[in-house]
């Protein structure tokens, strides 16, 4: 090695390989150490040899073989990895150099991590990296925050490796300040939640609802990820629907339901309640995956609980109206996702506020437009929306977005009431729709709630003919209940 | 002067009604407040029984030993500024007790680190409002075992007390559990209150503007509902609600107070719990969620404008529908209190509260807010089985629902049609169906998983985890054709 190496990495996992193989087919020079340090001998003589990747033995060696301002990525495991790499840096390195996580750490650590580093004189980035194995390797989506003077010495790394929509358009860019770009991560794969438990429940619809094989199921998908759903998420599914095990079996049909929650997911939902954001999907997709865990509960609930007796049109036309109702479908769960992202871009600007980031909403939707797993088509047209008008307060107020929900609801409801009669669960779908109905409404019943929060417990309301910010309580209890005469009889 | 037998920090509505509760109950009582009018009120009111002081000396002075105070203060910062303060004057032996509404991790955190100098604490929930902490409370304290036989006599005179079959009265207080466990189960009792309160504004919801039922009419269905399976506070108070008329206008005050209601504090945290300990809450939640979209008053008043949707019609027999609409509130409601009691239960192992479910429910028959005979069929469905993992799995309970499911869709489909959003009923039934089904989705979503982050799965025919290499199937496998279902 006669030149300095333009970045460090420490924590040699798949993705930490991938990513450095990533960024070696770009050109850059890469030093890299692991806390096992046998493992760095073996991926410098194994998968990274006669690349542009250099071992070290020691986190000492690393900071020497870099490049000034040195950039030093961990990719451990979130926690207290991170801290203690972080401790183990500090005293090697220089003002103006640069320690990067790029695990998916919590953004409340991550807003913590930048001050502290920031008050040692150092740069520092919290970053978001979506997209599996597969995308560390060919190109993830990066989304980045933390100290806004690192970024012009990180950018030509991460923009390099990062993935690639419309040929050129890397699916990276800063965030902003501090834990920004870990909190659009973590409601990247909250919005990932949402999106898998939509699909689930168009799959049982069609599935347990319409008798749909898995074949047939198959080719649904392929035509939707043709069209307006065309995403990576759908597109697997598709996949997963065909796929036979050696004996000629569907594997899908032989994985137990039951799904794991933790992290991520959990922590959107959490988030979004202190925020004050109504992320009703994304909760709803939290707690179903909670409620398939309950395998021996709903055993014995399906034993003593029965459903409704009805089943899809019995009638002639079957055939017709199955194919008619998976049409439907299409657009139910196009409006829900449309519901979902709303929200979740609704919570993003919410956290925004609280933590003050100047977030580019636009900027984001093009990150996630490639290389993560909730890349879709669907989120060119976010782009397009927030490119049109960058103030844009909410998704459903965009022209495009007011027209396509307008024209799937009655579809939507369609599906939701059949989803209802027959007694298949659609939380996913039906929160979605009870929030559009909500948000589009200028009066909600919460008037009712206002006054049984005063009667109760005097917290006093407002009222609609009067100025906002003046307070009024009743007596409601001497206030004479039985003033009206009671003539309806029911 | 004769001793207190206890002292009351924070002469606020709650504290200042406590007070005089336990006077009324032949308590000496001592009050403090730096506010002066708060001690006035509380001399106006009391027969001298009960006395507030503004000098801290004095209070103390008048506390007999082991020093027994509660605390009536906000939750939060104002919790730990009264503990820092009277800490300096306590004495090993000496007894604490929140009774605000205050986070069980506080509580936990407060109760460790005045263990240290010997001071016993008890973190209590308190429900009813302010006219149940004068007549009768239900109270839920947590913590030391010990400090609680020091409190006891005191709570079980004050709480409201309910009249079982045989004629007894039971008092609506009970030992909950060690540590944070009775502010937990006062967070829950509040989360189910949040549920409660979301489905009555969605019947009122379907029943008014699609209905187009008056609020006269409304008064007399409430009326009758509340002698019926829905008897309840909450019934009762909407009963009076849409009884009353404001004085300015003559309309029913119901329509001229505004939609935004608050939604900080117990119920959100309920719901975080719930998302913490991984049990399924989502009806509480999305009576959460309902107030938070309430506060976006000024953008739903901009999409009103610029969305469109249903206009709400009716053309069948209202009566009948009304019938339906309460058989529909009542199933539920049984799905949002067994999640409810399966966040409890959740707790219950995580934190090793070992809570008595069946006792819960009894104490919340009186006082609180969630007060209704209902909570009996609960208390006797953890008689019959205290480890019931669900509501629904009660024969009793789970019939009821089952039996009222056909209400429920017809309901839930009239609003979906008819634009109308009911997010928490549309829960409750998503989660009796999700609960019932033996087989759930989620073998996609592993997939899904274990395609794009080698996750793995479990088997339904095999022990272990397995992983697949989904990808290799490649593209070319995969037959396109032009139409997915055929018409035949």
């Amino acid at each position: 090695m006669t030149e300095k190496c333009d970045i460090g990495l420490i924590g040699l996992a798949v993705m930490g390989q991938n990513l450095v193989l990533n960024m070696s087919d770009h050109g850059f020079k890469v030093a890299v150490f692991n806390r096992t340090v046998s493992k760095v001998a073996d991926f410098i003589n194994g998968s990274a040899a006669g690349r542009t990747i250099y071992g070290a033995h020691s986190i000492e060696e690393l900071v020497g073989m870099l490049e000034s301002p040195r950039r030093v990525m961990l990719l451990v495991k979130a926690g207290q990895a991170v801290d203690d790499f972080i401790e183990l840096l500090i005293p090697h390195l220089d003002p103006g150099d640069i320690i990067i996580d790029g695990g998916n750490s919590n953004y409340n650590d991550s807003i913590r991590r930048t001050a502290y580093v920031e008050s040692k004189g150092l740069l520092y980035i919290g970053t978001g990296v979506s997209g599996g194995e597969e995308g560390a390797r060919h190109g993830p989506s990066i989304m980045p925050g933390g100290s806004p003077a690192a970024w012009p010495f990180v950018k030509p790394i991460f923009q390099a490796v990062s993935a690639k929509v419309e040929e050129s358009v890397p699916c990276c860019d800063w965030v902003g300040e501090n834990g920004a770009g870990h909190y659009v991560k973590m409601t990247h794969n909250g919005i990932e939640y949402g999106d898998m438990q939509l699909i689930c429940e168009a799959y049982q619809l069609m599935k347990e609802g319409l008798g749909i094989s898995n074949e047939e199921m198959h080719l649904v998908f392929a035509e939707w990820n043709a069209g307006k759903l065309d995403s990576y998420l759908i597109e697997i599914t598709r996949d997963i629907l065909a796929f036979k095990d050696e004996d000629g079996g569907y594997v899908l049909d032989k994985i137990l339901d039951t799904a794991g929650q933790k992290g991520t997911g959990k922590w959107t939902g959490i988030s979004a309640l202190d925020m004050g954001t109504p992320l009703t999907l994304i909760v709803e997709a939290v707690f179903a995956r909670c409620l398939s865990a309950l395998i021996d509960e709903r055993k014995a609930a399906s034993e003593s609980l029965s459903g409704p007796t009805a089943t899809f049109d019995g009638d002639k036309d079957a055939g017709a109206s199955r194919a008619a109702f998976v049409q439907d479908l299409h657009d139910a769960l196009y409006a829900s996702k449309i519901m979902s992202y709303t929200q979740g871009y609704m919570l993003l600007r919410a956290a925004a506020q609280e933590y003050k980031w100047n977030l580019n909403y636009g900027g984001i939707a093009l990150m996630w437009r490639g290389g993560c797993i909730i890349r879709s088509v669907f989120l060119g047209k976010i782009k397009e929306a927030f490119d049109k008008n960058p103030g844009l307060t909410n998704l459903l107020l965009d022209d495009y977005f007011k027209a396509e929900v307008e024209a799937a609801q009655a579809a939507w409801r369609r599906v939701i009431a059949k989803a209802v009669e027959l007694g298949i669960p659609v939380p996913a779908m039906s929160s979605a729709l009870a929030f559009f109905d909500g948000y589009r409404r200028a009066r909600l019943p919460q008037n009712l709630l206002q006054a049984q929060r005063d009667y109760f417990g005097a917290h006093t309301y407002e009222r609609v003919d009067r100025p906002r910010g003046e307070f009024f309580h009743t007596d409601w209890i001497g206030s004479g209940a039985a003033a009206i005469s009671s003539t309806y009889t029911a | 002067m004769q001793k207190a037998d206890i002292g009351i920090v924070g002469l606020g509505v709650m504290g200042r009604m406590l007070a005089l509760n336990m006077a009324r109950n032949g308590f000496r009582v001592a009050g403090y407040d730096l506010d002066s009018d708060k001690v006035l009120a509380l001399n106006t009111a009391s027969d001298g029984k009960a006395v507030g002081y503004q000098i801290l000396g004095d209070f103390f002075g008048l506390l007999g030993r082991p020093r027994k105070i509660l605390m009536m203060v906000p939750a939060g910062k104002p919790v730990d500024a009264v503990i820092a303060g009277l800490r300096p004057a306590l004495d090993r032996g000496d007894l604490l007790i929140d009774g605000g509404n205050s986070h069980f991790r506080d509580t936990e955190r407060r109760a460790a680190a005045l263990e240290v100098d010997g001071i016993r604490y008890i973190g209590t929930g308190v429900s009813g409002g302010e006219y149940g902490a004068l007549w009768g409370p239900s109270i839920m304290p947590g913590g030391d075992p010990k400090a609680w036989a020091l409190i006891r006599p005191i709570f079980e005179a004050i709480a409201a007390k309910v009249a079982e079959p045989d004629g007894t009265l039971s008092p609506c207080v009970a030992y909950i559990g060690p540590q944070g466990a009775g502010h937990f189960v006062k967070m829950v009792h509040n989360g189910i209150e949040y549920g409660d309160m979301q489905l009555i504004a969605e019947t009122y919801d379907v029943l008014h503007r699609g209905l187009g039922l008056s609020a006269q009419q409304l008064h007399d269905i409430f009326a009758r509902w509340n002698e019926g399976d829905l008897q309840s506070y909450l019934i009762e108070i909407t009963r009076d609600i849409f009884a009353t008329l404001d004085e300015e206008t003559g309309k029913p005050l119901v329509d001229v107070i505004l939609d935004e209601a608050q939604h900080k504090g117990t119920g959100k945290w309920t719901s975080q719990s719930a998302l913490d300990l991984g049990a399924a809450a989502p009806m509480i939640s999305a009576a959460v969620e309902a107030r938070m979209l309430s506060s976006y008053k000024e953008e739903r008043v901009r999409a009103s404008k610029f969305l469109s949707g249903p206009q709400p019609t009716f053309n069948g027999d209202v009566n009948a529908f009304v019938n339906t609409m309460e058989q529909a509130m009542y199933a539920a409601k049984i799905c949002s209190y067994a999640q409810g009691f399966s966040v409890l239960r959740a707790a219950s192992q995580e934190y090793e509260y070992d809570l008595n479910h069946g006792e819960i429910a009894k104490i919340w028959r009186g006082g609180c807010i969630i007060r209704a005979q209902f909570l009996n069929k609960i208390t006797a469905a953890f008689a019959r089985d205290a480890n019931l993992p669900n509501l629904l799995l009660d024969a009793d309970l789970g019939k009821a629902v089952e039996a009222r499911q056909d209400a429920l869709r017809r309901v839930i489909c009239y609003a979906t049609a008819n634009g109308i959003p009911m997010p928490v009923f549309s829960s409750a039934l998503a989660y009796f169906d999700a609960y019932r089904s033996e087989r759930l989705p989620a073998n996609l979503l592993q997939s899904q998983r274990d395609y794009f982050g080698a996750h793995t799965y479990r088997r339904i025919d095999r022990e272990g985890t397995f992983h697949t290499d989904w990808a290799k199937i490649g593209q070319s496998a995969v037959s396109h054709q032009p139409s997915a279902i055929s018409h035949q």
